[in-house]
Formats: structure tokens, sequence, C-alpha cells
């Protein structure tokens, strides 16, 4: 990790330098921290009061339950189900629209021409609200749809996407990537401007081919950008929700049912506030827990 | 200061009463049907001209007050919800100290707003319920009851309404919401341009007789094929959402409540396996439809001719008619089957209720029981081409008109005599039990008879709960 | 913001690609017509549901109804947009969106860069806990924590408001971290000699991290001006007024449980979509090309 050098004029007492230096620390973070504080922090820890309570926000009492509602969390089947599936769309697209972000990328850079184009073809499925998304995809995932029109003219089986519990959750994960690789390739494309091209010059002096390149230059470089893209999806992925909700509604047989439709619908439909927060907070455990073991396996591989 | 606003409001509507018994004693006076109408609009003169005497006397003037509705008629959704939209603000013309404020939410977060507002103290003065969620919130203590309200409005009596509207708006003997919008069910609508190209006779009086045979007989005439694949599907088979799932019981005479709505009653006589084993029939063995899929655009597929018949409300009549003018056809209940005695389907209204910290509760209240008044509810019709919860509508000459414009309408009252129950106890947490089994049995994951054993279990522990809460 | 000091670097990266290309360019026209196929397939791929949207957004009611799956319409018709801008009342929104996006890019952009800067570059007590404790916000689902956000704006008498809707905006966790993992990458070769002439830790943000942040800053307020345009929920609860709802409200009253005129919908989204396109295609030439190391680094 980067710590800046104080370069002072005069020497001062440590304590007084340090407080100083603090002050500078805490007045850039200052607003951020503030805001954050007010309008989230305080937000999650009601909610982790919530979640020891029998809470509705509607009734004016909410009997205090203690562990009761986690308790619950781990005898219900859904629960258990819920929490497969949503680790199981975060294992899947993580690494997959990473790639293919990176790829994207990297290809948007070789096309001399056009390039503008082709960035903003891929970027448009990012602007485009995933409502209106989700009721198209629903079409291409018809039996007769435009899918499985492709796949018959291939002489491939053609399944009926959204109502076969193995094939759905794959519908859904098709559909993510494809809805969210264009933001992580500018994202990409960022970090590939960030490298100085310098690099690029001197290795191509050295006669370097396009994967020595990759390997030794541009990913190493793009460490700061991997570990953003990584963490940013996973915790994005563990809280998937509106295409399933718009798509399947976690059907059929609850195998695209995901965590944050789950606490959704017990918070806002079924008026169970204190279990849904209960909920959140297991799943919030496990992003929590993911999200550090992948800053680690990142900061062991420290560069500069 | 509300107290004393109340108490003149009722002098005011005392001096209304005497001035309106004074109109009548008049009319009776009267000969001819013309004079009538005009003593009573003298006698409604005099009764403005005692008024604004009146109201000098009391009070220099009456506080204005902005009444604040939630709903989702937005006048955005299409001209029919504008024209209704600018209706409503009218209502000034009878209170004209109110100013109608509404609070547009689209119909899905209509409760996360109602949540926050709740949980804030800051709550409309009317809420649009839809009849998914006005018994939950009842049962949460967040709505008013209205019994004394209704005392005061001899029009808002019991009565007036469709007595299939009972359940969904009274609690043990209290009245929590008055039905205004709809009297809606599920019906199968159907291309009259097939039928008679199939030789099936597209009269009402004719497919009203069908029973379950009888459809699925049709239903194999209408389906056209390219080999085993189906190219037009006969009888479109969805995922059956529960409200299609009791219309499908009620034809059978079956229950989906047992008696005081603490348990489920919906596979006595096997009903709701023969719901399911009729639907797989058609689906595998009979080939009539396309595969069913998770949230399929039926209606289109109907509108694109793709399908014969297909399941939708009956609020979509008007809908379907602009959407594609072109397109013949007409409406049938669910057709009778195994131990039923005719065509029968669910039967609902959406509501209006009083949020219990409302502001303006006498003012909120006022509105509420014009909008469901014989008066707006014709209005209504004729803006919107929507019927009424109310018994006395269909009576009406305004009803008559508007059926030979909008032929389909014509059978509404008849589908919809004898509706069943739609799902109003805990809704959301009922379907949310219910969903899963009923799609693992229509794709063969989940043997039937174990589905509906687990869909009663499940079904009757929330069901149980909700009766627990309430004592 | 001076874009124009961004366009002369990225210029000048253009150009030291150039002198490469050109024998590059001539040993590799197999390499290239590989890449164009995979980008070109891509393209279509994703323009599909765009070509899809904008050609039912010119459709008639009917013209959709009957036929969803056609892309170029029977019969042209311009009926959804003036729905859309008539009864739609899509300007209103469109202005409040541009309102909610613009404040939200400038705000957020200066708030974010000097945490970022503070977590990056500075060293302080308790640096990394509150970096946790950002990061952290991010973790929660909404559900749980919408109603809670909202009581505190209520509390604060900001309901109804713009600057409710905005003011929370202001800080965001997404942006703090991306900002952070770019101010990482700077060499510190240019701040440590700042520092030895003297320059303040402001100064040294303002005229060094920022200025050599400028891709990632650009990218930031992209995503901030697309998040803020895509926002619904959080404006949804706070707003009671349509009158300062954003468009993806705007939008969402267009349907009911029993009508939808979809046609209204996609010319509505058409609309929405065309000005985060033109400012996509705005800001991503300033974020090709690479930072140019003058006099630093061999």
């Amino acid at each position: 990790m980067q710590i800046a050098r104080t370069s002072e004029s005069r020497p001062r007492p440590g304590w007084l330098r340090d407080l100083q230096r603090d002050a500078l620390g805490y007045s850039f973070a200052g607003p951020a921290v503030i805001l954050l504080v007010i309008f989230s922090i305080v937000a999650i820890v009601v909610s982790l009061w919530i979640s020891f309570h029998e809470w509705t926000f509607l009734r004016d009492e909410r009997p205090w339950v203690g562990l009761d509602n986690y308790a619950k969390a781990l005898d219900d089947p859904v629960f258990g189900k819920a929490f497969r599936n949503t680790a199981r769309y975060a294992a899947i697209v993580v690494p997959a629209i990473t790639g293919l972000g990176l790829l994207l990328a990297l290809i948007g850079n070789e096309a001399r021409q056009g390039r503008a184009v082709f960035r903003t073809i891929f970027f448009i499925p990012t602007l485009t609200p995933l409502v209106v998304l989700s009721f198209l995809w629903i079409w291409l995932f018809e039996p007769t749809g435009s899918f499985n029109i492709v796949l018959e003219k291939l002489g491939l089986p053609t399944p009926n996407w959204l109502m076969d519990p193995v094939m759905a959750p794959f519908a859904i994960i098709i559909m993510s990537v494809w809805a969210h690789v264009g933001y992580y390739m500018v994202i990409f494309m960022a970090g590939l401007a960030d490298i100085p091209q310098i690099y690029y010059d001197a290795s191509e002096v050295d006669g370097a081919n396009v994967f020595q390149r990759f390997w030794h230059i541009t990913l190493p470089l793009l460490r700061n950008t991997l570990i953003f893209v990584v963490v940013i999806l996973a915790i994005g992925a563990f809280q998937v929700f509106d295409q399933v909700y718009l798509m399947t509604r976690g059907g059929p047989d609850n195998s695209t049912e995901v965590m944050q439709a789950l606490i959704y619908k017990q918070g806002f439909e079924f008026f169970h506030m204190g279990y849904a927060s209960a909920m959140a907070w297991y799943l919030f455990a496990a992003i929590a827990f993911f999200t550090a073991i992948q800053m680690r396996i990142f900061r062991s591989q420290q560069l500069y | 200061m509300n107290e004393s606003k109340v108490s003149r409001r009722k002098a005011l509507k005392a001096l209304g009463l005497v001035a309106g018994s004074g109109a009548v004693v008049a009319a009776l006076a009267g000969c001819g049907e013309t004079q009538v109408v005009e003593v009573v609009k003298e006698v409604a003169v005099v009764q403005e001209k005692i008024v604004t005497v009146t109201v000098p006397e009391q009070t220099p003037q009456r506080d204005n007050v902005t009444i604040v509705m939630q709903s989702w008629w937005a006048p955005t959704i299409g001209l029919p919800f504008q024209a209704w939209d600018e209706h409503i603000r009218t209502f000034s013309n009878t209170s004209p100290w109110v100013t109608l404020e509404v609070e547009y939410v689209p119909w899905g977060d209509m409760i996360k707003k109602y949540l926050a507002g709740v949980a804030a103290g800051d709550v409309p003065d009317v809420f649009h319920s839809s009849i998914a969620f006005a018994r939950d919130l009842w049962d949460q203590g967040t709505l008013e009851e209205l019994s004394e309200f209704i005392k005061t409005t001899p029009d808002m009596a019991e009565s007036t309404f469709m007595p299939a509207t009972t359940p969904y708006r009274n609690s043990q003997g209290k009245w929590f919401a008055i039905p205004w919008e709809g009297f809606d069910g599920r019906a199968l609508y159907y291309n009259v341009a097939h039928f008679e190209e199939a030789g099936l006779d597209p009269a009402f009086e004719s497919t009203s007789q069908w029973d379950w045979d009888m459809l699925l007989e049709a239903s194999q005439q209408l389906t056209q094929r390219d080999g085993d694949k189906v190219t037009r599907s006969g009888f479109l088979i969805i995922r059956p959402h529960m409200e299609y799932f009791c219309s499908w019981l009620y034809c059978q005479d079956a229950e989906f409540y047992a008696p005081g709505e603490t348990k489920v009653a919906f596979n006595q006589n096997d009903a709701a396996m023969k719901m399911v084993d009729w639907h797989l029939a058609a689906l595998n063995d009979h080939n009539i439809s396309i595969p069913i899929v998770a949230e399929r655009p039926d209606v289109n597929l109907f509108q694109q001719g793709q399908a014969s018949i297909a399941q939708n409300g009956h609020w979509a009549i008007s809908k379907m008619r602009t959407d594609v003018p072109g397109l013949k056809f007409d409406l049938m209940g669910i057709p009778k089957g195994p131990g039923g005695s005719k065509m029968r389907t669910v039967a609902f209204t959406n509501l209006h209720a009083l949020p219990t910290k409302a502001r303006h509760k006498d003012d909120a209240w006022d509105f509420i029981a014009w909008q469901a008044g014989l008066e707006q509810q014709i209005k209504k019709l004729q803006l919107m081409d929507f019927p009424s919860p109310r018994l006395d509508f269909y009576e009406t000459n305004e009803w008559k008109i508007q059926t030979q414009r909008v032929p389909q309408l014509k059978n509404l009252p008849t589908m919809l005599e004898d509706g069943g129950a739609w799902p109003y106890v805990r809704f959301s947490e009922v379907n949310n039990t219910y969903t899963p089994i009923m799609e693992g049995m229509m794709i063969g994951q989940r043997e039937v008879g174990a589905g509906v054993a687990d869909m009663e279990t499940g079904i009757n522990e929330i069901l149980g709960k909700a009766a627990e809460m309430m004592g | 913001m001076r874009i124009a000091g961004v366009s002369s670097r990225a210029e000048a990266g253009q150009l030291v690609k150039e002198r490469h290309s050109t024998a590059w360019w001539v040993g590799n026209i197999s390499k290239m017509t590989v890449v164009y196929t995979i980008l070109i397939v891509t393209a279509l791929v994703f323009l599909y549901p765009y070509f899809w949207m904008v050609g039912n957004a010119f459709k008639t009611n009917e013209g959709f109804y009957t036929d969803p799956y056609r892309l170029i319409p029977e019969q042209f018709s311009l009926d959804a947009m003036r729905a859309a801008l008539g009864i739609g009342r899509v300007h209103i929104y469109l202005k409040n969106s541009t309102i909610f996006a613009v404040v939200g890019v400038a705000g957020q952009l200066l708030v974010d860069a000097l945490a970022a800067f503070a977590f990056a570059r500075l060293s302080f007590r308790g640096r990394d806990v509150l970096f946790v404790l950002v990061l952290a916000t991010l973790m929660l689902p909404y559900s749980v924590v919408l109603i809670p956000s909202y009581l505190i704006v209520y509390w604060f008498g900001l309901a109804n408001t713009y600057v409710g809707v905005m003011l929370p905006g202001f800080a965001g966790a997404f942006g703090i971290f991306l900002l952070r993992q770019f101010f990482l990458n700077i060499p510190s070769e240019l701040e440590d000699a700042a520092r030895i002439d003297g320059a303040t830790t402001f100064r040294i943000f303002w005229q060094i991290i920022v200025p050599l942040a400028k891709p990632a800053l650009l990218t930031l307020g992209l995503f901030i001006f697309i998040f803020q345009w895509s926002s619904y929920v959080w404006p949804l609860i706070v707003l009671k007024d349509w009158d300062k709802y954003p468009l993806t409200v705007g939008i969402a009253l267009f349907r009911s449980t029993t009508w939808t005129y979809w046609p209204n919908i996609l010319a509505a989204t058409t609309l929405g979509t065309l000005p985060l396109i033109a400012l996509f295609l705005l800001v991503q030439r300033y974020i090709i090309g690479g930072i140019t190391l003058s006099g630093l680094k061999g």
C-alpha cells in the first residue's frame, strides 16, 4: 500500500506531527465519510437492530426476539436454496464478466477503425433499463424464440429455457453477462489507459509478442483495476435481483430463487422486516468474507 | 379543531337534508315529470342559497383542505386513465374547500411506498388498495375502521355492493375498505374467426354451456401443428397463477377456502388434482398448446392469432379492442368441471381505504363515497369501459347502452355471478408457497398428489398464523 | 473540468501508437480480419435488443401487438413518441433526470476524489478501518436499509425535495473504491518532486493527481451519470410530487396491472437512452490512450 511521505520544513514534536497528519487525512476523507455515516451506516446499524425484533414498520409493537430470526433462517429450506443459487450465480458470473470484459477492452484497443462504434455498441445494454431488457429476453428465451430457432438450425436440443430448472439459472446468467459486460469493459479501458505507453513501446523494441506483452505488462499493471472489478462484481452478484424477479420470479420450483429476492419478499410483501434483516446480515457476512479473501489474495501479489 | 369542523359539516349536511326533503315534497306536489325536474332544480338553487346564507352565520369560511390519494392509476397509462384522472378532480364541485392531490405510484411499488409512509407517520388520506394487500394492511392495524362512516352514508352500506366483495373488506364484522375499481374475474378469451373456421359455434349461449371435455375437444380442433410441433395453440396453457387456479376450482363447485378462511379446502373431491391433471394432459398428451414458459406474454400470442383460446382478466376487454381493432373475439367463464353445475370464475374488486394516520378523514371519506357512488361509476364506464362492484349499476340505462357499443361486456354479470373468492388472506405469502409447487407439478418435477398435499400443508400454516394473529 | 489537457495527452498517446502501427498494420491483415469478425458478430448480438426497442417505438399500437418481433415497422408511426411526450410527460422527467444526474456527477466526483486521495495517498490513523466502513455500505441489500434511510431523510425535512434525492448520493463507495485503485497506480515520483518544491497536499491532489487520473475520473463521471439516470427506488420513495419524478419512475407510471402500452414505454425509453449514448460517445474518446510520463523513468 502506498503511503505518502511527508516533507516537513522544520522539525515538530512527534505527537503534533501525527495529529496534523491525521487532520489532513480526515479533512480529505471527511465529507464522504460523514455523508456515508449519516445516510448509510446509521441505516445499516438500524437494520441490525431490527433483525433482533419482530418488526413490520406497520405496527407499533415490535417484540424483541433475540437471535430467533437468525435461527429461523437456518431452518428455512428456501433460504438454503437461495443461498446456494446466489453463490453459484456469483461463481459463474464474476469470472465470466471479468474475462469477457477484459477481452473486449483488449480487442477494442486492437481495432484501428471504428473503435468508438464498437465500444458504444458493447456499452448499449448497460444504458437500457433492465425492465426493458428482461421483457425482451423473455421473448428470446420462449420455446419458439430466437435462441431456439438458432439452436434448431444447428441441430442442437432446444430447451424450454425459463421453465427448465436446469437451464433457467443459465438463462439468467447469459442475460446478466450480456447486460453487464460493457460496463466492466469500460473500466478495463480506463485501466489500460492508465498503463504508461512507454512500457509497450519498450517491449515492442524487445520483440515481445501479444501474449507476452499481455502477461508481463498488461496484467501486472492492471492489478488495481482487476481488484476493483472482481470485488465490485462479487458484491453485485451476491445481490442480483432485477432480472430474476422480472424473468422467472425465482422459478421454476425455486431453481432461480436468490437471496435479494427472498429478502425483498420477506420484508416488503410478508411484512417480516426483522426476518428479512437477519437474512440480509447473513448475506452481508458472506459478501464481507469473500471480499476480504479477494483483497488478501490480491494483496499477497503486491507489485509496486 | 377537527372536532368543530366535523360538527360544522354535520350541520351543513342536516341543512342539506332538510332542503332535500323539501324538494321531494315539492316534487310530489308537482304533476308532470318535466315540472318535477324543474322544481328540483329550483330547490337545488334554493338549497345553495340556504347554504351560502347559512355559512357566514356559523363561520366566515371553511378552511381549505388538500386530501392526498395514493394511486397507481396514473394518467400516463393511456387516454382512458387520463380522462378519469381529470374527472375525479370535479369532486371539488361537491366539496369546494377540498383540493385533490394524487400521488402516483407504480403498481409494483405501492406497498413499499405505503410502508415508508407509515414508518414516517406521513400517510395519504386515501389509499388505492389492491385486493392483494388490503386485508394484510388491515390486519397490521394501519387502516381505519369504516363502520361509523358507513352508518352516516347509506349509499355505502353493504347492500349496495356485490355480495362477493364483502369478505375482501370485512373482517370479523368490521369494515375497512370500499370497493370501487372493477368487478373482475378470469375469463377465457376466444378468437371468433378461428371458431368459425373450425366449425365451432362462437355464440356465448353455446360456449357458456361447455364443460372441460368440450373445451379439450374444441382446442384439438383449433390447434394447428407442423408435425408434432404446435404452430397455433388451440388453448394456450400457462403456468397457472392463483387467480386462474381458483377459477378452475369454482367451476367444479369446489372452494379454495374452508369456511372461516383458516384452512384451504381446494382438494376436496380431488378438485385441485383434477385441475392440474387436466392441464398436464392437455399439454403433454393432447398437445394443444406450445410449451409453458415462466412469464409468457400470453395475451400477445392471442392478439397475434397464435392462440385460439387464452385466459385473461375481464378488465382486458377494452384494451384488447383498442390494441387490435380488427380482432374478433368474445369471452366465456371457466367451463364447468367434474362435479360442477355451470361455468364459473373468481370475482374480485379493488378498493379504497383510509389509513389510520390520515389527516383529513372526513373529507377523504366523502371522496371515497363519491367515487364509489353510482354517478361516478357510470362515468367510469363511459370513460374507460370498466364495470362496477355496485349492484344497481347493472340496472341502469347507461350500462345497457354501453354493452351495445362493447358487446363483450354484455355477459359479464352472468359470468361473475356466483364468483368465487379471490385468495385475499396473506395473498403474497400464500402465493409464494403456491407458485413453486405448482411450477414443479406442471414441469413434471413433482408428483401431483404429493404436490397438492404440500401446497395444502404450506398454505394452511400461513392461514393458521393469520387466524391466530387476529385472535 | 479541463478536458483540453486530457485530449492533448490522449492525442499524444495516439501519436505514439500511430508511429508503431504503420509496420504492424501491414503485417497483420489476417489478424485484423479475425478481430473485426469477432467484433461485428458480437456487435450484432448486442445491438439486436436496441434495434428492437427503437423499431417498436415507431410502430402503431396494433403493429406492435400483432407482430412485436418485427424490427422494421410495417407502418411507420409517431403515435408512441407523441404519446410519450404528450400524456407521458417525458420532457418533464427528462429535465428532472438531467438535474439529478448532472448535480450528482459534480457532487460525487468531488467528494469521492477527495476521499479516494486520502485512502490512496495519505496515511492517518483509522484509515483502513474507515475504508472498510466505506466498502461495507455496498454490502447490505437495499431492501433492509431503504426505509431506515428514508426515515433519516424525512427527519432532516428533505422528503419530497431534490436535495433529499441527491444528497445521499454525493458520496459513493463504488466511486471512492474505483478512484482509490487508480490513484494507487500513479507513480509517486511526480508527487515527491512537487513536495520538494513545497506544494501543499491540496495542490498535489488538484494539480497532479486529478489531471493524471482523468481517464478514471471521466469513467466514474460517466458511471455516476448512468447510475443517477437509472436510479429508481430511491427517488420513488423520497418524492411524492410527480413533477419531480425522474424518467425511470415516470416510465414505470406507464404501466398498470392491467394496461400497458408497450410502444409508449419503448418510445420513452428510447428518448431516455439517447442522451446516455451521446454522453458515452463524447466521453469514451478521452478514456483511451495512455499516460505519457514526460521526463520520468527513462
